[in-house]
C-alpha cells in the first residue's frame, strides 16, 4: 500500500487549508468588525474582545472537518489516477483528518486557556461539555480526560457525519448532486413538520424519541447539571462515529470514473 | 542516407533492404559504423523490435557484424556479398516481369533482345 | 521482473447496454500495443477498467495473479493518460509534476524539464487555464517521465498539431529505447502509429476482433485487383472485407490467408494493403468478418 504517501500528500494538504480556512475566518469575525468601526468612526467603543467569542477555534474545527471530510471525489479522482486505489485513499484520508482533529482540539485547549487568562476573564465557559460533564468523576484530571475525549468524539461524529454525505454525493454526478442538496433538506423539512404537527395533534406522543436522545447522551433529571453520566455519550458518540465511518467506506469503495 | 518507407512490404524488410541499398550505393562504407537501432528507430518512428529484426536479417547475411559494446558496423566484404546476392537475384526480379510484360504487349523475343542491346550502347556513351 | 497484464473474459455492462463481451488480452512487457476501435468501440471504457477507474461486470484484471482492484501495489505501475481531467483544476503544472512524483514510484525530472522546455509548456499555468492541447502535452510529459511499467495513451495526440505530434513520437521512441516498457496507444492516427505497434487490437462491436502482430495482420491483408470477373473467380470463398469498383476494374480487399491451389490469372494483381486501410474495410461492419 502506498499509504505513508497518501497520508502524508493529504495531511500536508489538509494543514495548507485548515490554516487558511482559521485566517479567513479571524478576518471575517475579528478584522471585518474592526474595520467596520473604523469606517463608521465609532472605533473608540471596538471591544476586541466582544468579536473574539470563545468557540471560535472549535467552531472552525468542526466546520472544516465537515466540509473537507465531505470533499471525496476530487480526492479519489487525483488519486486514482496516481495509481491510488479507493482503500489507500479513504485510510489516508481518515488518518490525515484525525491528525488534523487532534491538532485542532489542542489549539482549541490552547485558545480556551489563553482567553480566560488574557482576553476575557470575566466571561463563563460556555457550552462546553464540561458544563455537562465536568463533575461526573471526583477526580480533576478524570474529569479533564472524559470531556476531552467527549469533545473529541463529537466533533469525529461532525466530521463522520461529513464524510457520509461526501461519499453519498461523489456516486452521483454534478447535477444529481445539485438537486440532492436543493431537494434533501426540504423534504426533511417537510418530513419534520409532519412529525411535529402529528406529535401535537394526536395522540401519537413521540416524547419516547426525546428521552432516547437524552438517554444516548446520558443525561438524566434526576442528576445535576456537570454530573451527567459520561459513558454514555463516549459510547454512543464511538458507535456512532464507527458506523458512519463504515458506510463511509463502503461507499467510497463504489467511486468510480466516470460517474 | 534517404529512407523511404512506404511499400506494403513488410517493414523489417524495407528497413534490411534500404540499408543494404546505403552499403551498396557506399552510404555506409565497409567497417563503419550503421546507425544505431534506436537512432533508425527515432528517425524513422519505427518500433525499435522491427528495425532489429531488419538488421539481424543483413547480419545473417554477413552484410553487417556486431561488436559488442560497440553496434553494428558494415562488415567486409559486404559490398561484393550484397553484389552476388543481387546478381543471383537479378533473373528473377529483372527477367521474369521483363518478358511477362513483353508478352503482355506482342514485343518478340528479337525486338527485346535487341533493345537490351540499345540499353548498353547508351549506357556505354552516357 | 515485469508481468504481464492478464485481461480474462472482461465484460463490461452499463445497465443494460454492453459495452465489452468477454475481452481476454495480454499486455506483454517493453510491448508497444495499438488499441484500434471506431468510437464508442469502448477503447476507453476498456482502460479504464484496466486500470481500475471502473468495476468491471464479469472477468478479471491481474498483474502476476493479484487483481488490480483497489491494489496499490499494481495500479502504482500504470499511467494511464486519457481525456478525463482528473487533477485539481486550479493547480499549477509544476504542482501537478510534484504531486505524481510523490504519489507515484518517482517521475523523472530531467526528461520532464527537457519535455517541458520543448513543447514550450508553461509550467506555471494553472490547469484549467491550459488549451486542450496543453493539457494533452502535460498529460504526455507524465507519461513519459513517470516511473511505471505500463503505460496506456487514450488519443494522445488530441489536440496537437503536426510539430508537436512528431516531438512526441520521438520523445515517446527515444523514452522507450532508454527504459522499455509496455505502451497501449489508442488512437484514430492510424497511419503515424502503424510503425511503432508491434501489436495490433481491433476492438468492434465490444469484443476483440483481432490480436496479432502488426506484421502478421498486415501479412494477412490483400489488395486484388482487376477485371470484375477474373478477380471475383480468385476471391470467391475467401475473406473479401472490402470492394471498389471502377468500371469494369474491380479491387477486392481481401483478410486471410489466399488459396494457393488456385491460378493467380495474369489480368488481376494482388499486393498487400497498409494498416489504416485494413482497419477501415474491417471495421465497415456490413462486409468485415473474421474467422480465428
Amino acid at each position: 500500500m502506498k499509504i505513508k504517501a497518501a497520508f502524508s500528500y493529504q495531511l500536508k494538504n489538509y494543514f495548507k487549508s485548515f490554516g487558511w480556512v482559521y485566517l479567513w475566518s479571524i478576518a471575517a469575525v475579528v478584522i471585518l468588525p474592526f474595520l467596520i468601526s473604523l469606517i463608521l468612526g465609532r472605533i473608540n467603543v471596538y471591544d476586541f474582545s466582544d468579536y473574539l467569542p470563545q468557540m471560535l477555534p472549535a467552531l472552525i474545527l468542526g466546520f472544516y472537518l465537515f466540509v473537507f471530510g465531505g470533499i471525496s471525489y476530487d480526492g479519489f479522482k487525483l488519486f486514482i489516477q496516481n495509481g491510488i486505489g479507493r482503500k489507500t485513499y479513504f485510510y489516508s484520508k481518515l488518518a490525515a483528518l484525525t491528525t488534523i482533529l487532534i491538532v485542532g482540539e489542542g489549539i482549541n485547549l490552547l485558545y480556551g486557556a489563553v482567553y480566560h487568562q488574557f482576553i476575557n476573564a470575566k466571561q463563563n465557559p460556555v457550552m462546553t461539555f464540561s458544563v455537562l460533564y465536568g463533575h461526573y468523576f471526583n477526580s480533576a484530571t478524570a474529569n479533564t480526560v472524559a470531556v476531552f475525549i467527549i469533545t473529541v468524539l463529537f466533533i469525529a461524529c461532525i466530521m463522520a457525519t461529513g464524510m457520509v454525505i461526501g461519499s453519498c454525493l461523489g456516486l452521483f454526478n454534478r447535477r444529481a448532486q445539485r438537486i440532492i442538496i436543493v431537494g434533501l433538506p426540504i423534504i426533511l423539512f417537510v418530513l419534520l413538520a409532519v412529525l411535529v404537527m402529528l406529535n401535537d395533534q394526536t395522540s401519537l406522543k413521540l416524547t419516547w424519541l426525546g428521552d432516547l436522545l437524552l438517554y444516548i447522551v446520558g443525561m438524566n433529571q434526576q442528576v445535576a447539571t456537570g454530573h451527567f453520566n459520561v459513558f454514555a455519550p463516549i459510547i454512543s458518540g464511538s458507535i456512532y462515529t464507527i458506523v458512519m465511518l463504515l458506510i463511509s467506506y463502503q461507499l467510497t469503495l463504489r467511486f468510480r470514473v466516470p460517474r | 542516407m534517404q529512407f523511404d518507407f512506404n511499400s506494403t512490404e513488410p517493414l523489417y524488410l524495407q528497413v534490411a533492404e534500404q540499408i543494404e541499398e546505403a552499403i551498396f550505393t557506399n552510404s555506409f562504407e565497409e567497417g563503419t559504423q550503421v546507425p544505431s537501432t534506436t537512432e533508425i528507430s527515432k528517425q524513422f518512428h519505427i518500433n525499435p523490435a522491427t528495425v532489429l529484426k531488419g538488421m539481424n536479417i543483413l547480419v545473417t547475411h554477413h552484410f553487417l557484424e556486431k561488436r559488442r559494446g560497440l553496434g553494428m558496423f558494415v562488415a567486409a566484404g559486404a559490398y561484393a556479398r550484397i553484389r552476388e546476392k543481387r546478381q543471383s537475384e537479378f533473373y528473377d526480379d529483372y527477367v521474369v516481369n521483363l518478358v511477362k510484360e513483353a508478352q503482355k504487349l506482342s514485343l518478340s523475343k528479337t525486338a527485346i533482345l535487341e533493345m537490351i542491346k540499345r540499353g548498353f550502347e547508351n549506357g556505354q556513351t552516357n | 521482473m515485469v508481468k504481464p497484464i492478464k485481461i480474462t473474459h472482461v465484460s463490461k455492462t452499463f445497465g443494460k447496454q454492453q459495452v465489452l463481451d468477454d475481452i481476454n488480452l495480454t499486455i506483454e512487457p517493453e510491448t508497444i500495443y495499438g488499441l484500434l476501435g471506431r468510437n464508442g468501440a469502448g477503447k476507453s471504457t476498456l482502460f479504464n477498467i484496466i486500470t481500475n477507474r471502473l468495476p468491471l461486470t464479469r472477468g478479471e484484471v491481474t498483474i502476476g495473479g493479484q487483481s488490480v482492484t483497489n491494489n496499490d501495489a499494481v495500479l502504482n505501475r500504470i499511467y494511464l493518460m486519457s481525456e478525463a481531467n482528473l487533477y485539481p483544476s486550479r493547480m499549477r503544472v509544476e504542482d501537478i509534476f510534484k504531486l505524481t512524483k510523490q504519489l507515484y514510484q518517482g517521475m523523472d525530472e530531467k526528461l520532464t524539464q527537457s519535455l517541458t522546455q520543448q513543447f514550450g509548456l508553461n509550467s506555471h499555468a494553472r490547469f484549467n487555464k491550459l488549451s486542450t492541447g496543453s493539457r494533452s502535452i502535460m498529460k504526455l510529459i507524465i507519461a513519459l517521465a513517470v516511473d511505471v511499467d505500463y503505460v496506456i495513451l487514450d488519443e494522445p495526440t488530441l489536440g496537437l498539431d503536426a510539430n508537436h505530434r512528431r516531438m512526441f513520437y520521438d520523445a515517446l521512441l527515444d523514452s522507450y529505447a532508454k527504459r522499455p516498457r509496455s505502451f497501449v496507444i489508442s488512437t484514430h492516427l492510424i497511419e503515424e502509429v502503424s510503425q511503432l505497434i508491434e501489436r495490433v487490437w481491433v476492438l468492434q462491436d465490444h469484443r476483440i476482433m483481432i490480436d496479432e502482430t502488426t506484421e502478421e495482420m498486415l501479412n494477412k491483408g490483400y489488395a486484388i485487383t482487376g477485371p470484375i470477373n477474373d478477380v471475383s473467380t480468385y476471391t470467391a470463398g475467401l475473406n473479401v472485407i472490402g470492394h471498389e469498383e471502377l468500371g469494369h476494374l474491380v479491387v477486392h480487399y481481401v483478410y486471410g490467408d489466399l488459396d494457393n491451389d488456385r491460378p493467380i490469372p495474369d489480368t488481376i494483381s494482388i499486393s498487400h494493403i497498409d494498416l489504416q486501410r485494413l482497419f477501415i474495410y474491417l471495421t465497415n461492419q456490413e462486409v468485415a468478418k473474421v474467422e480465428n
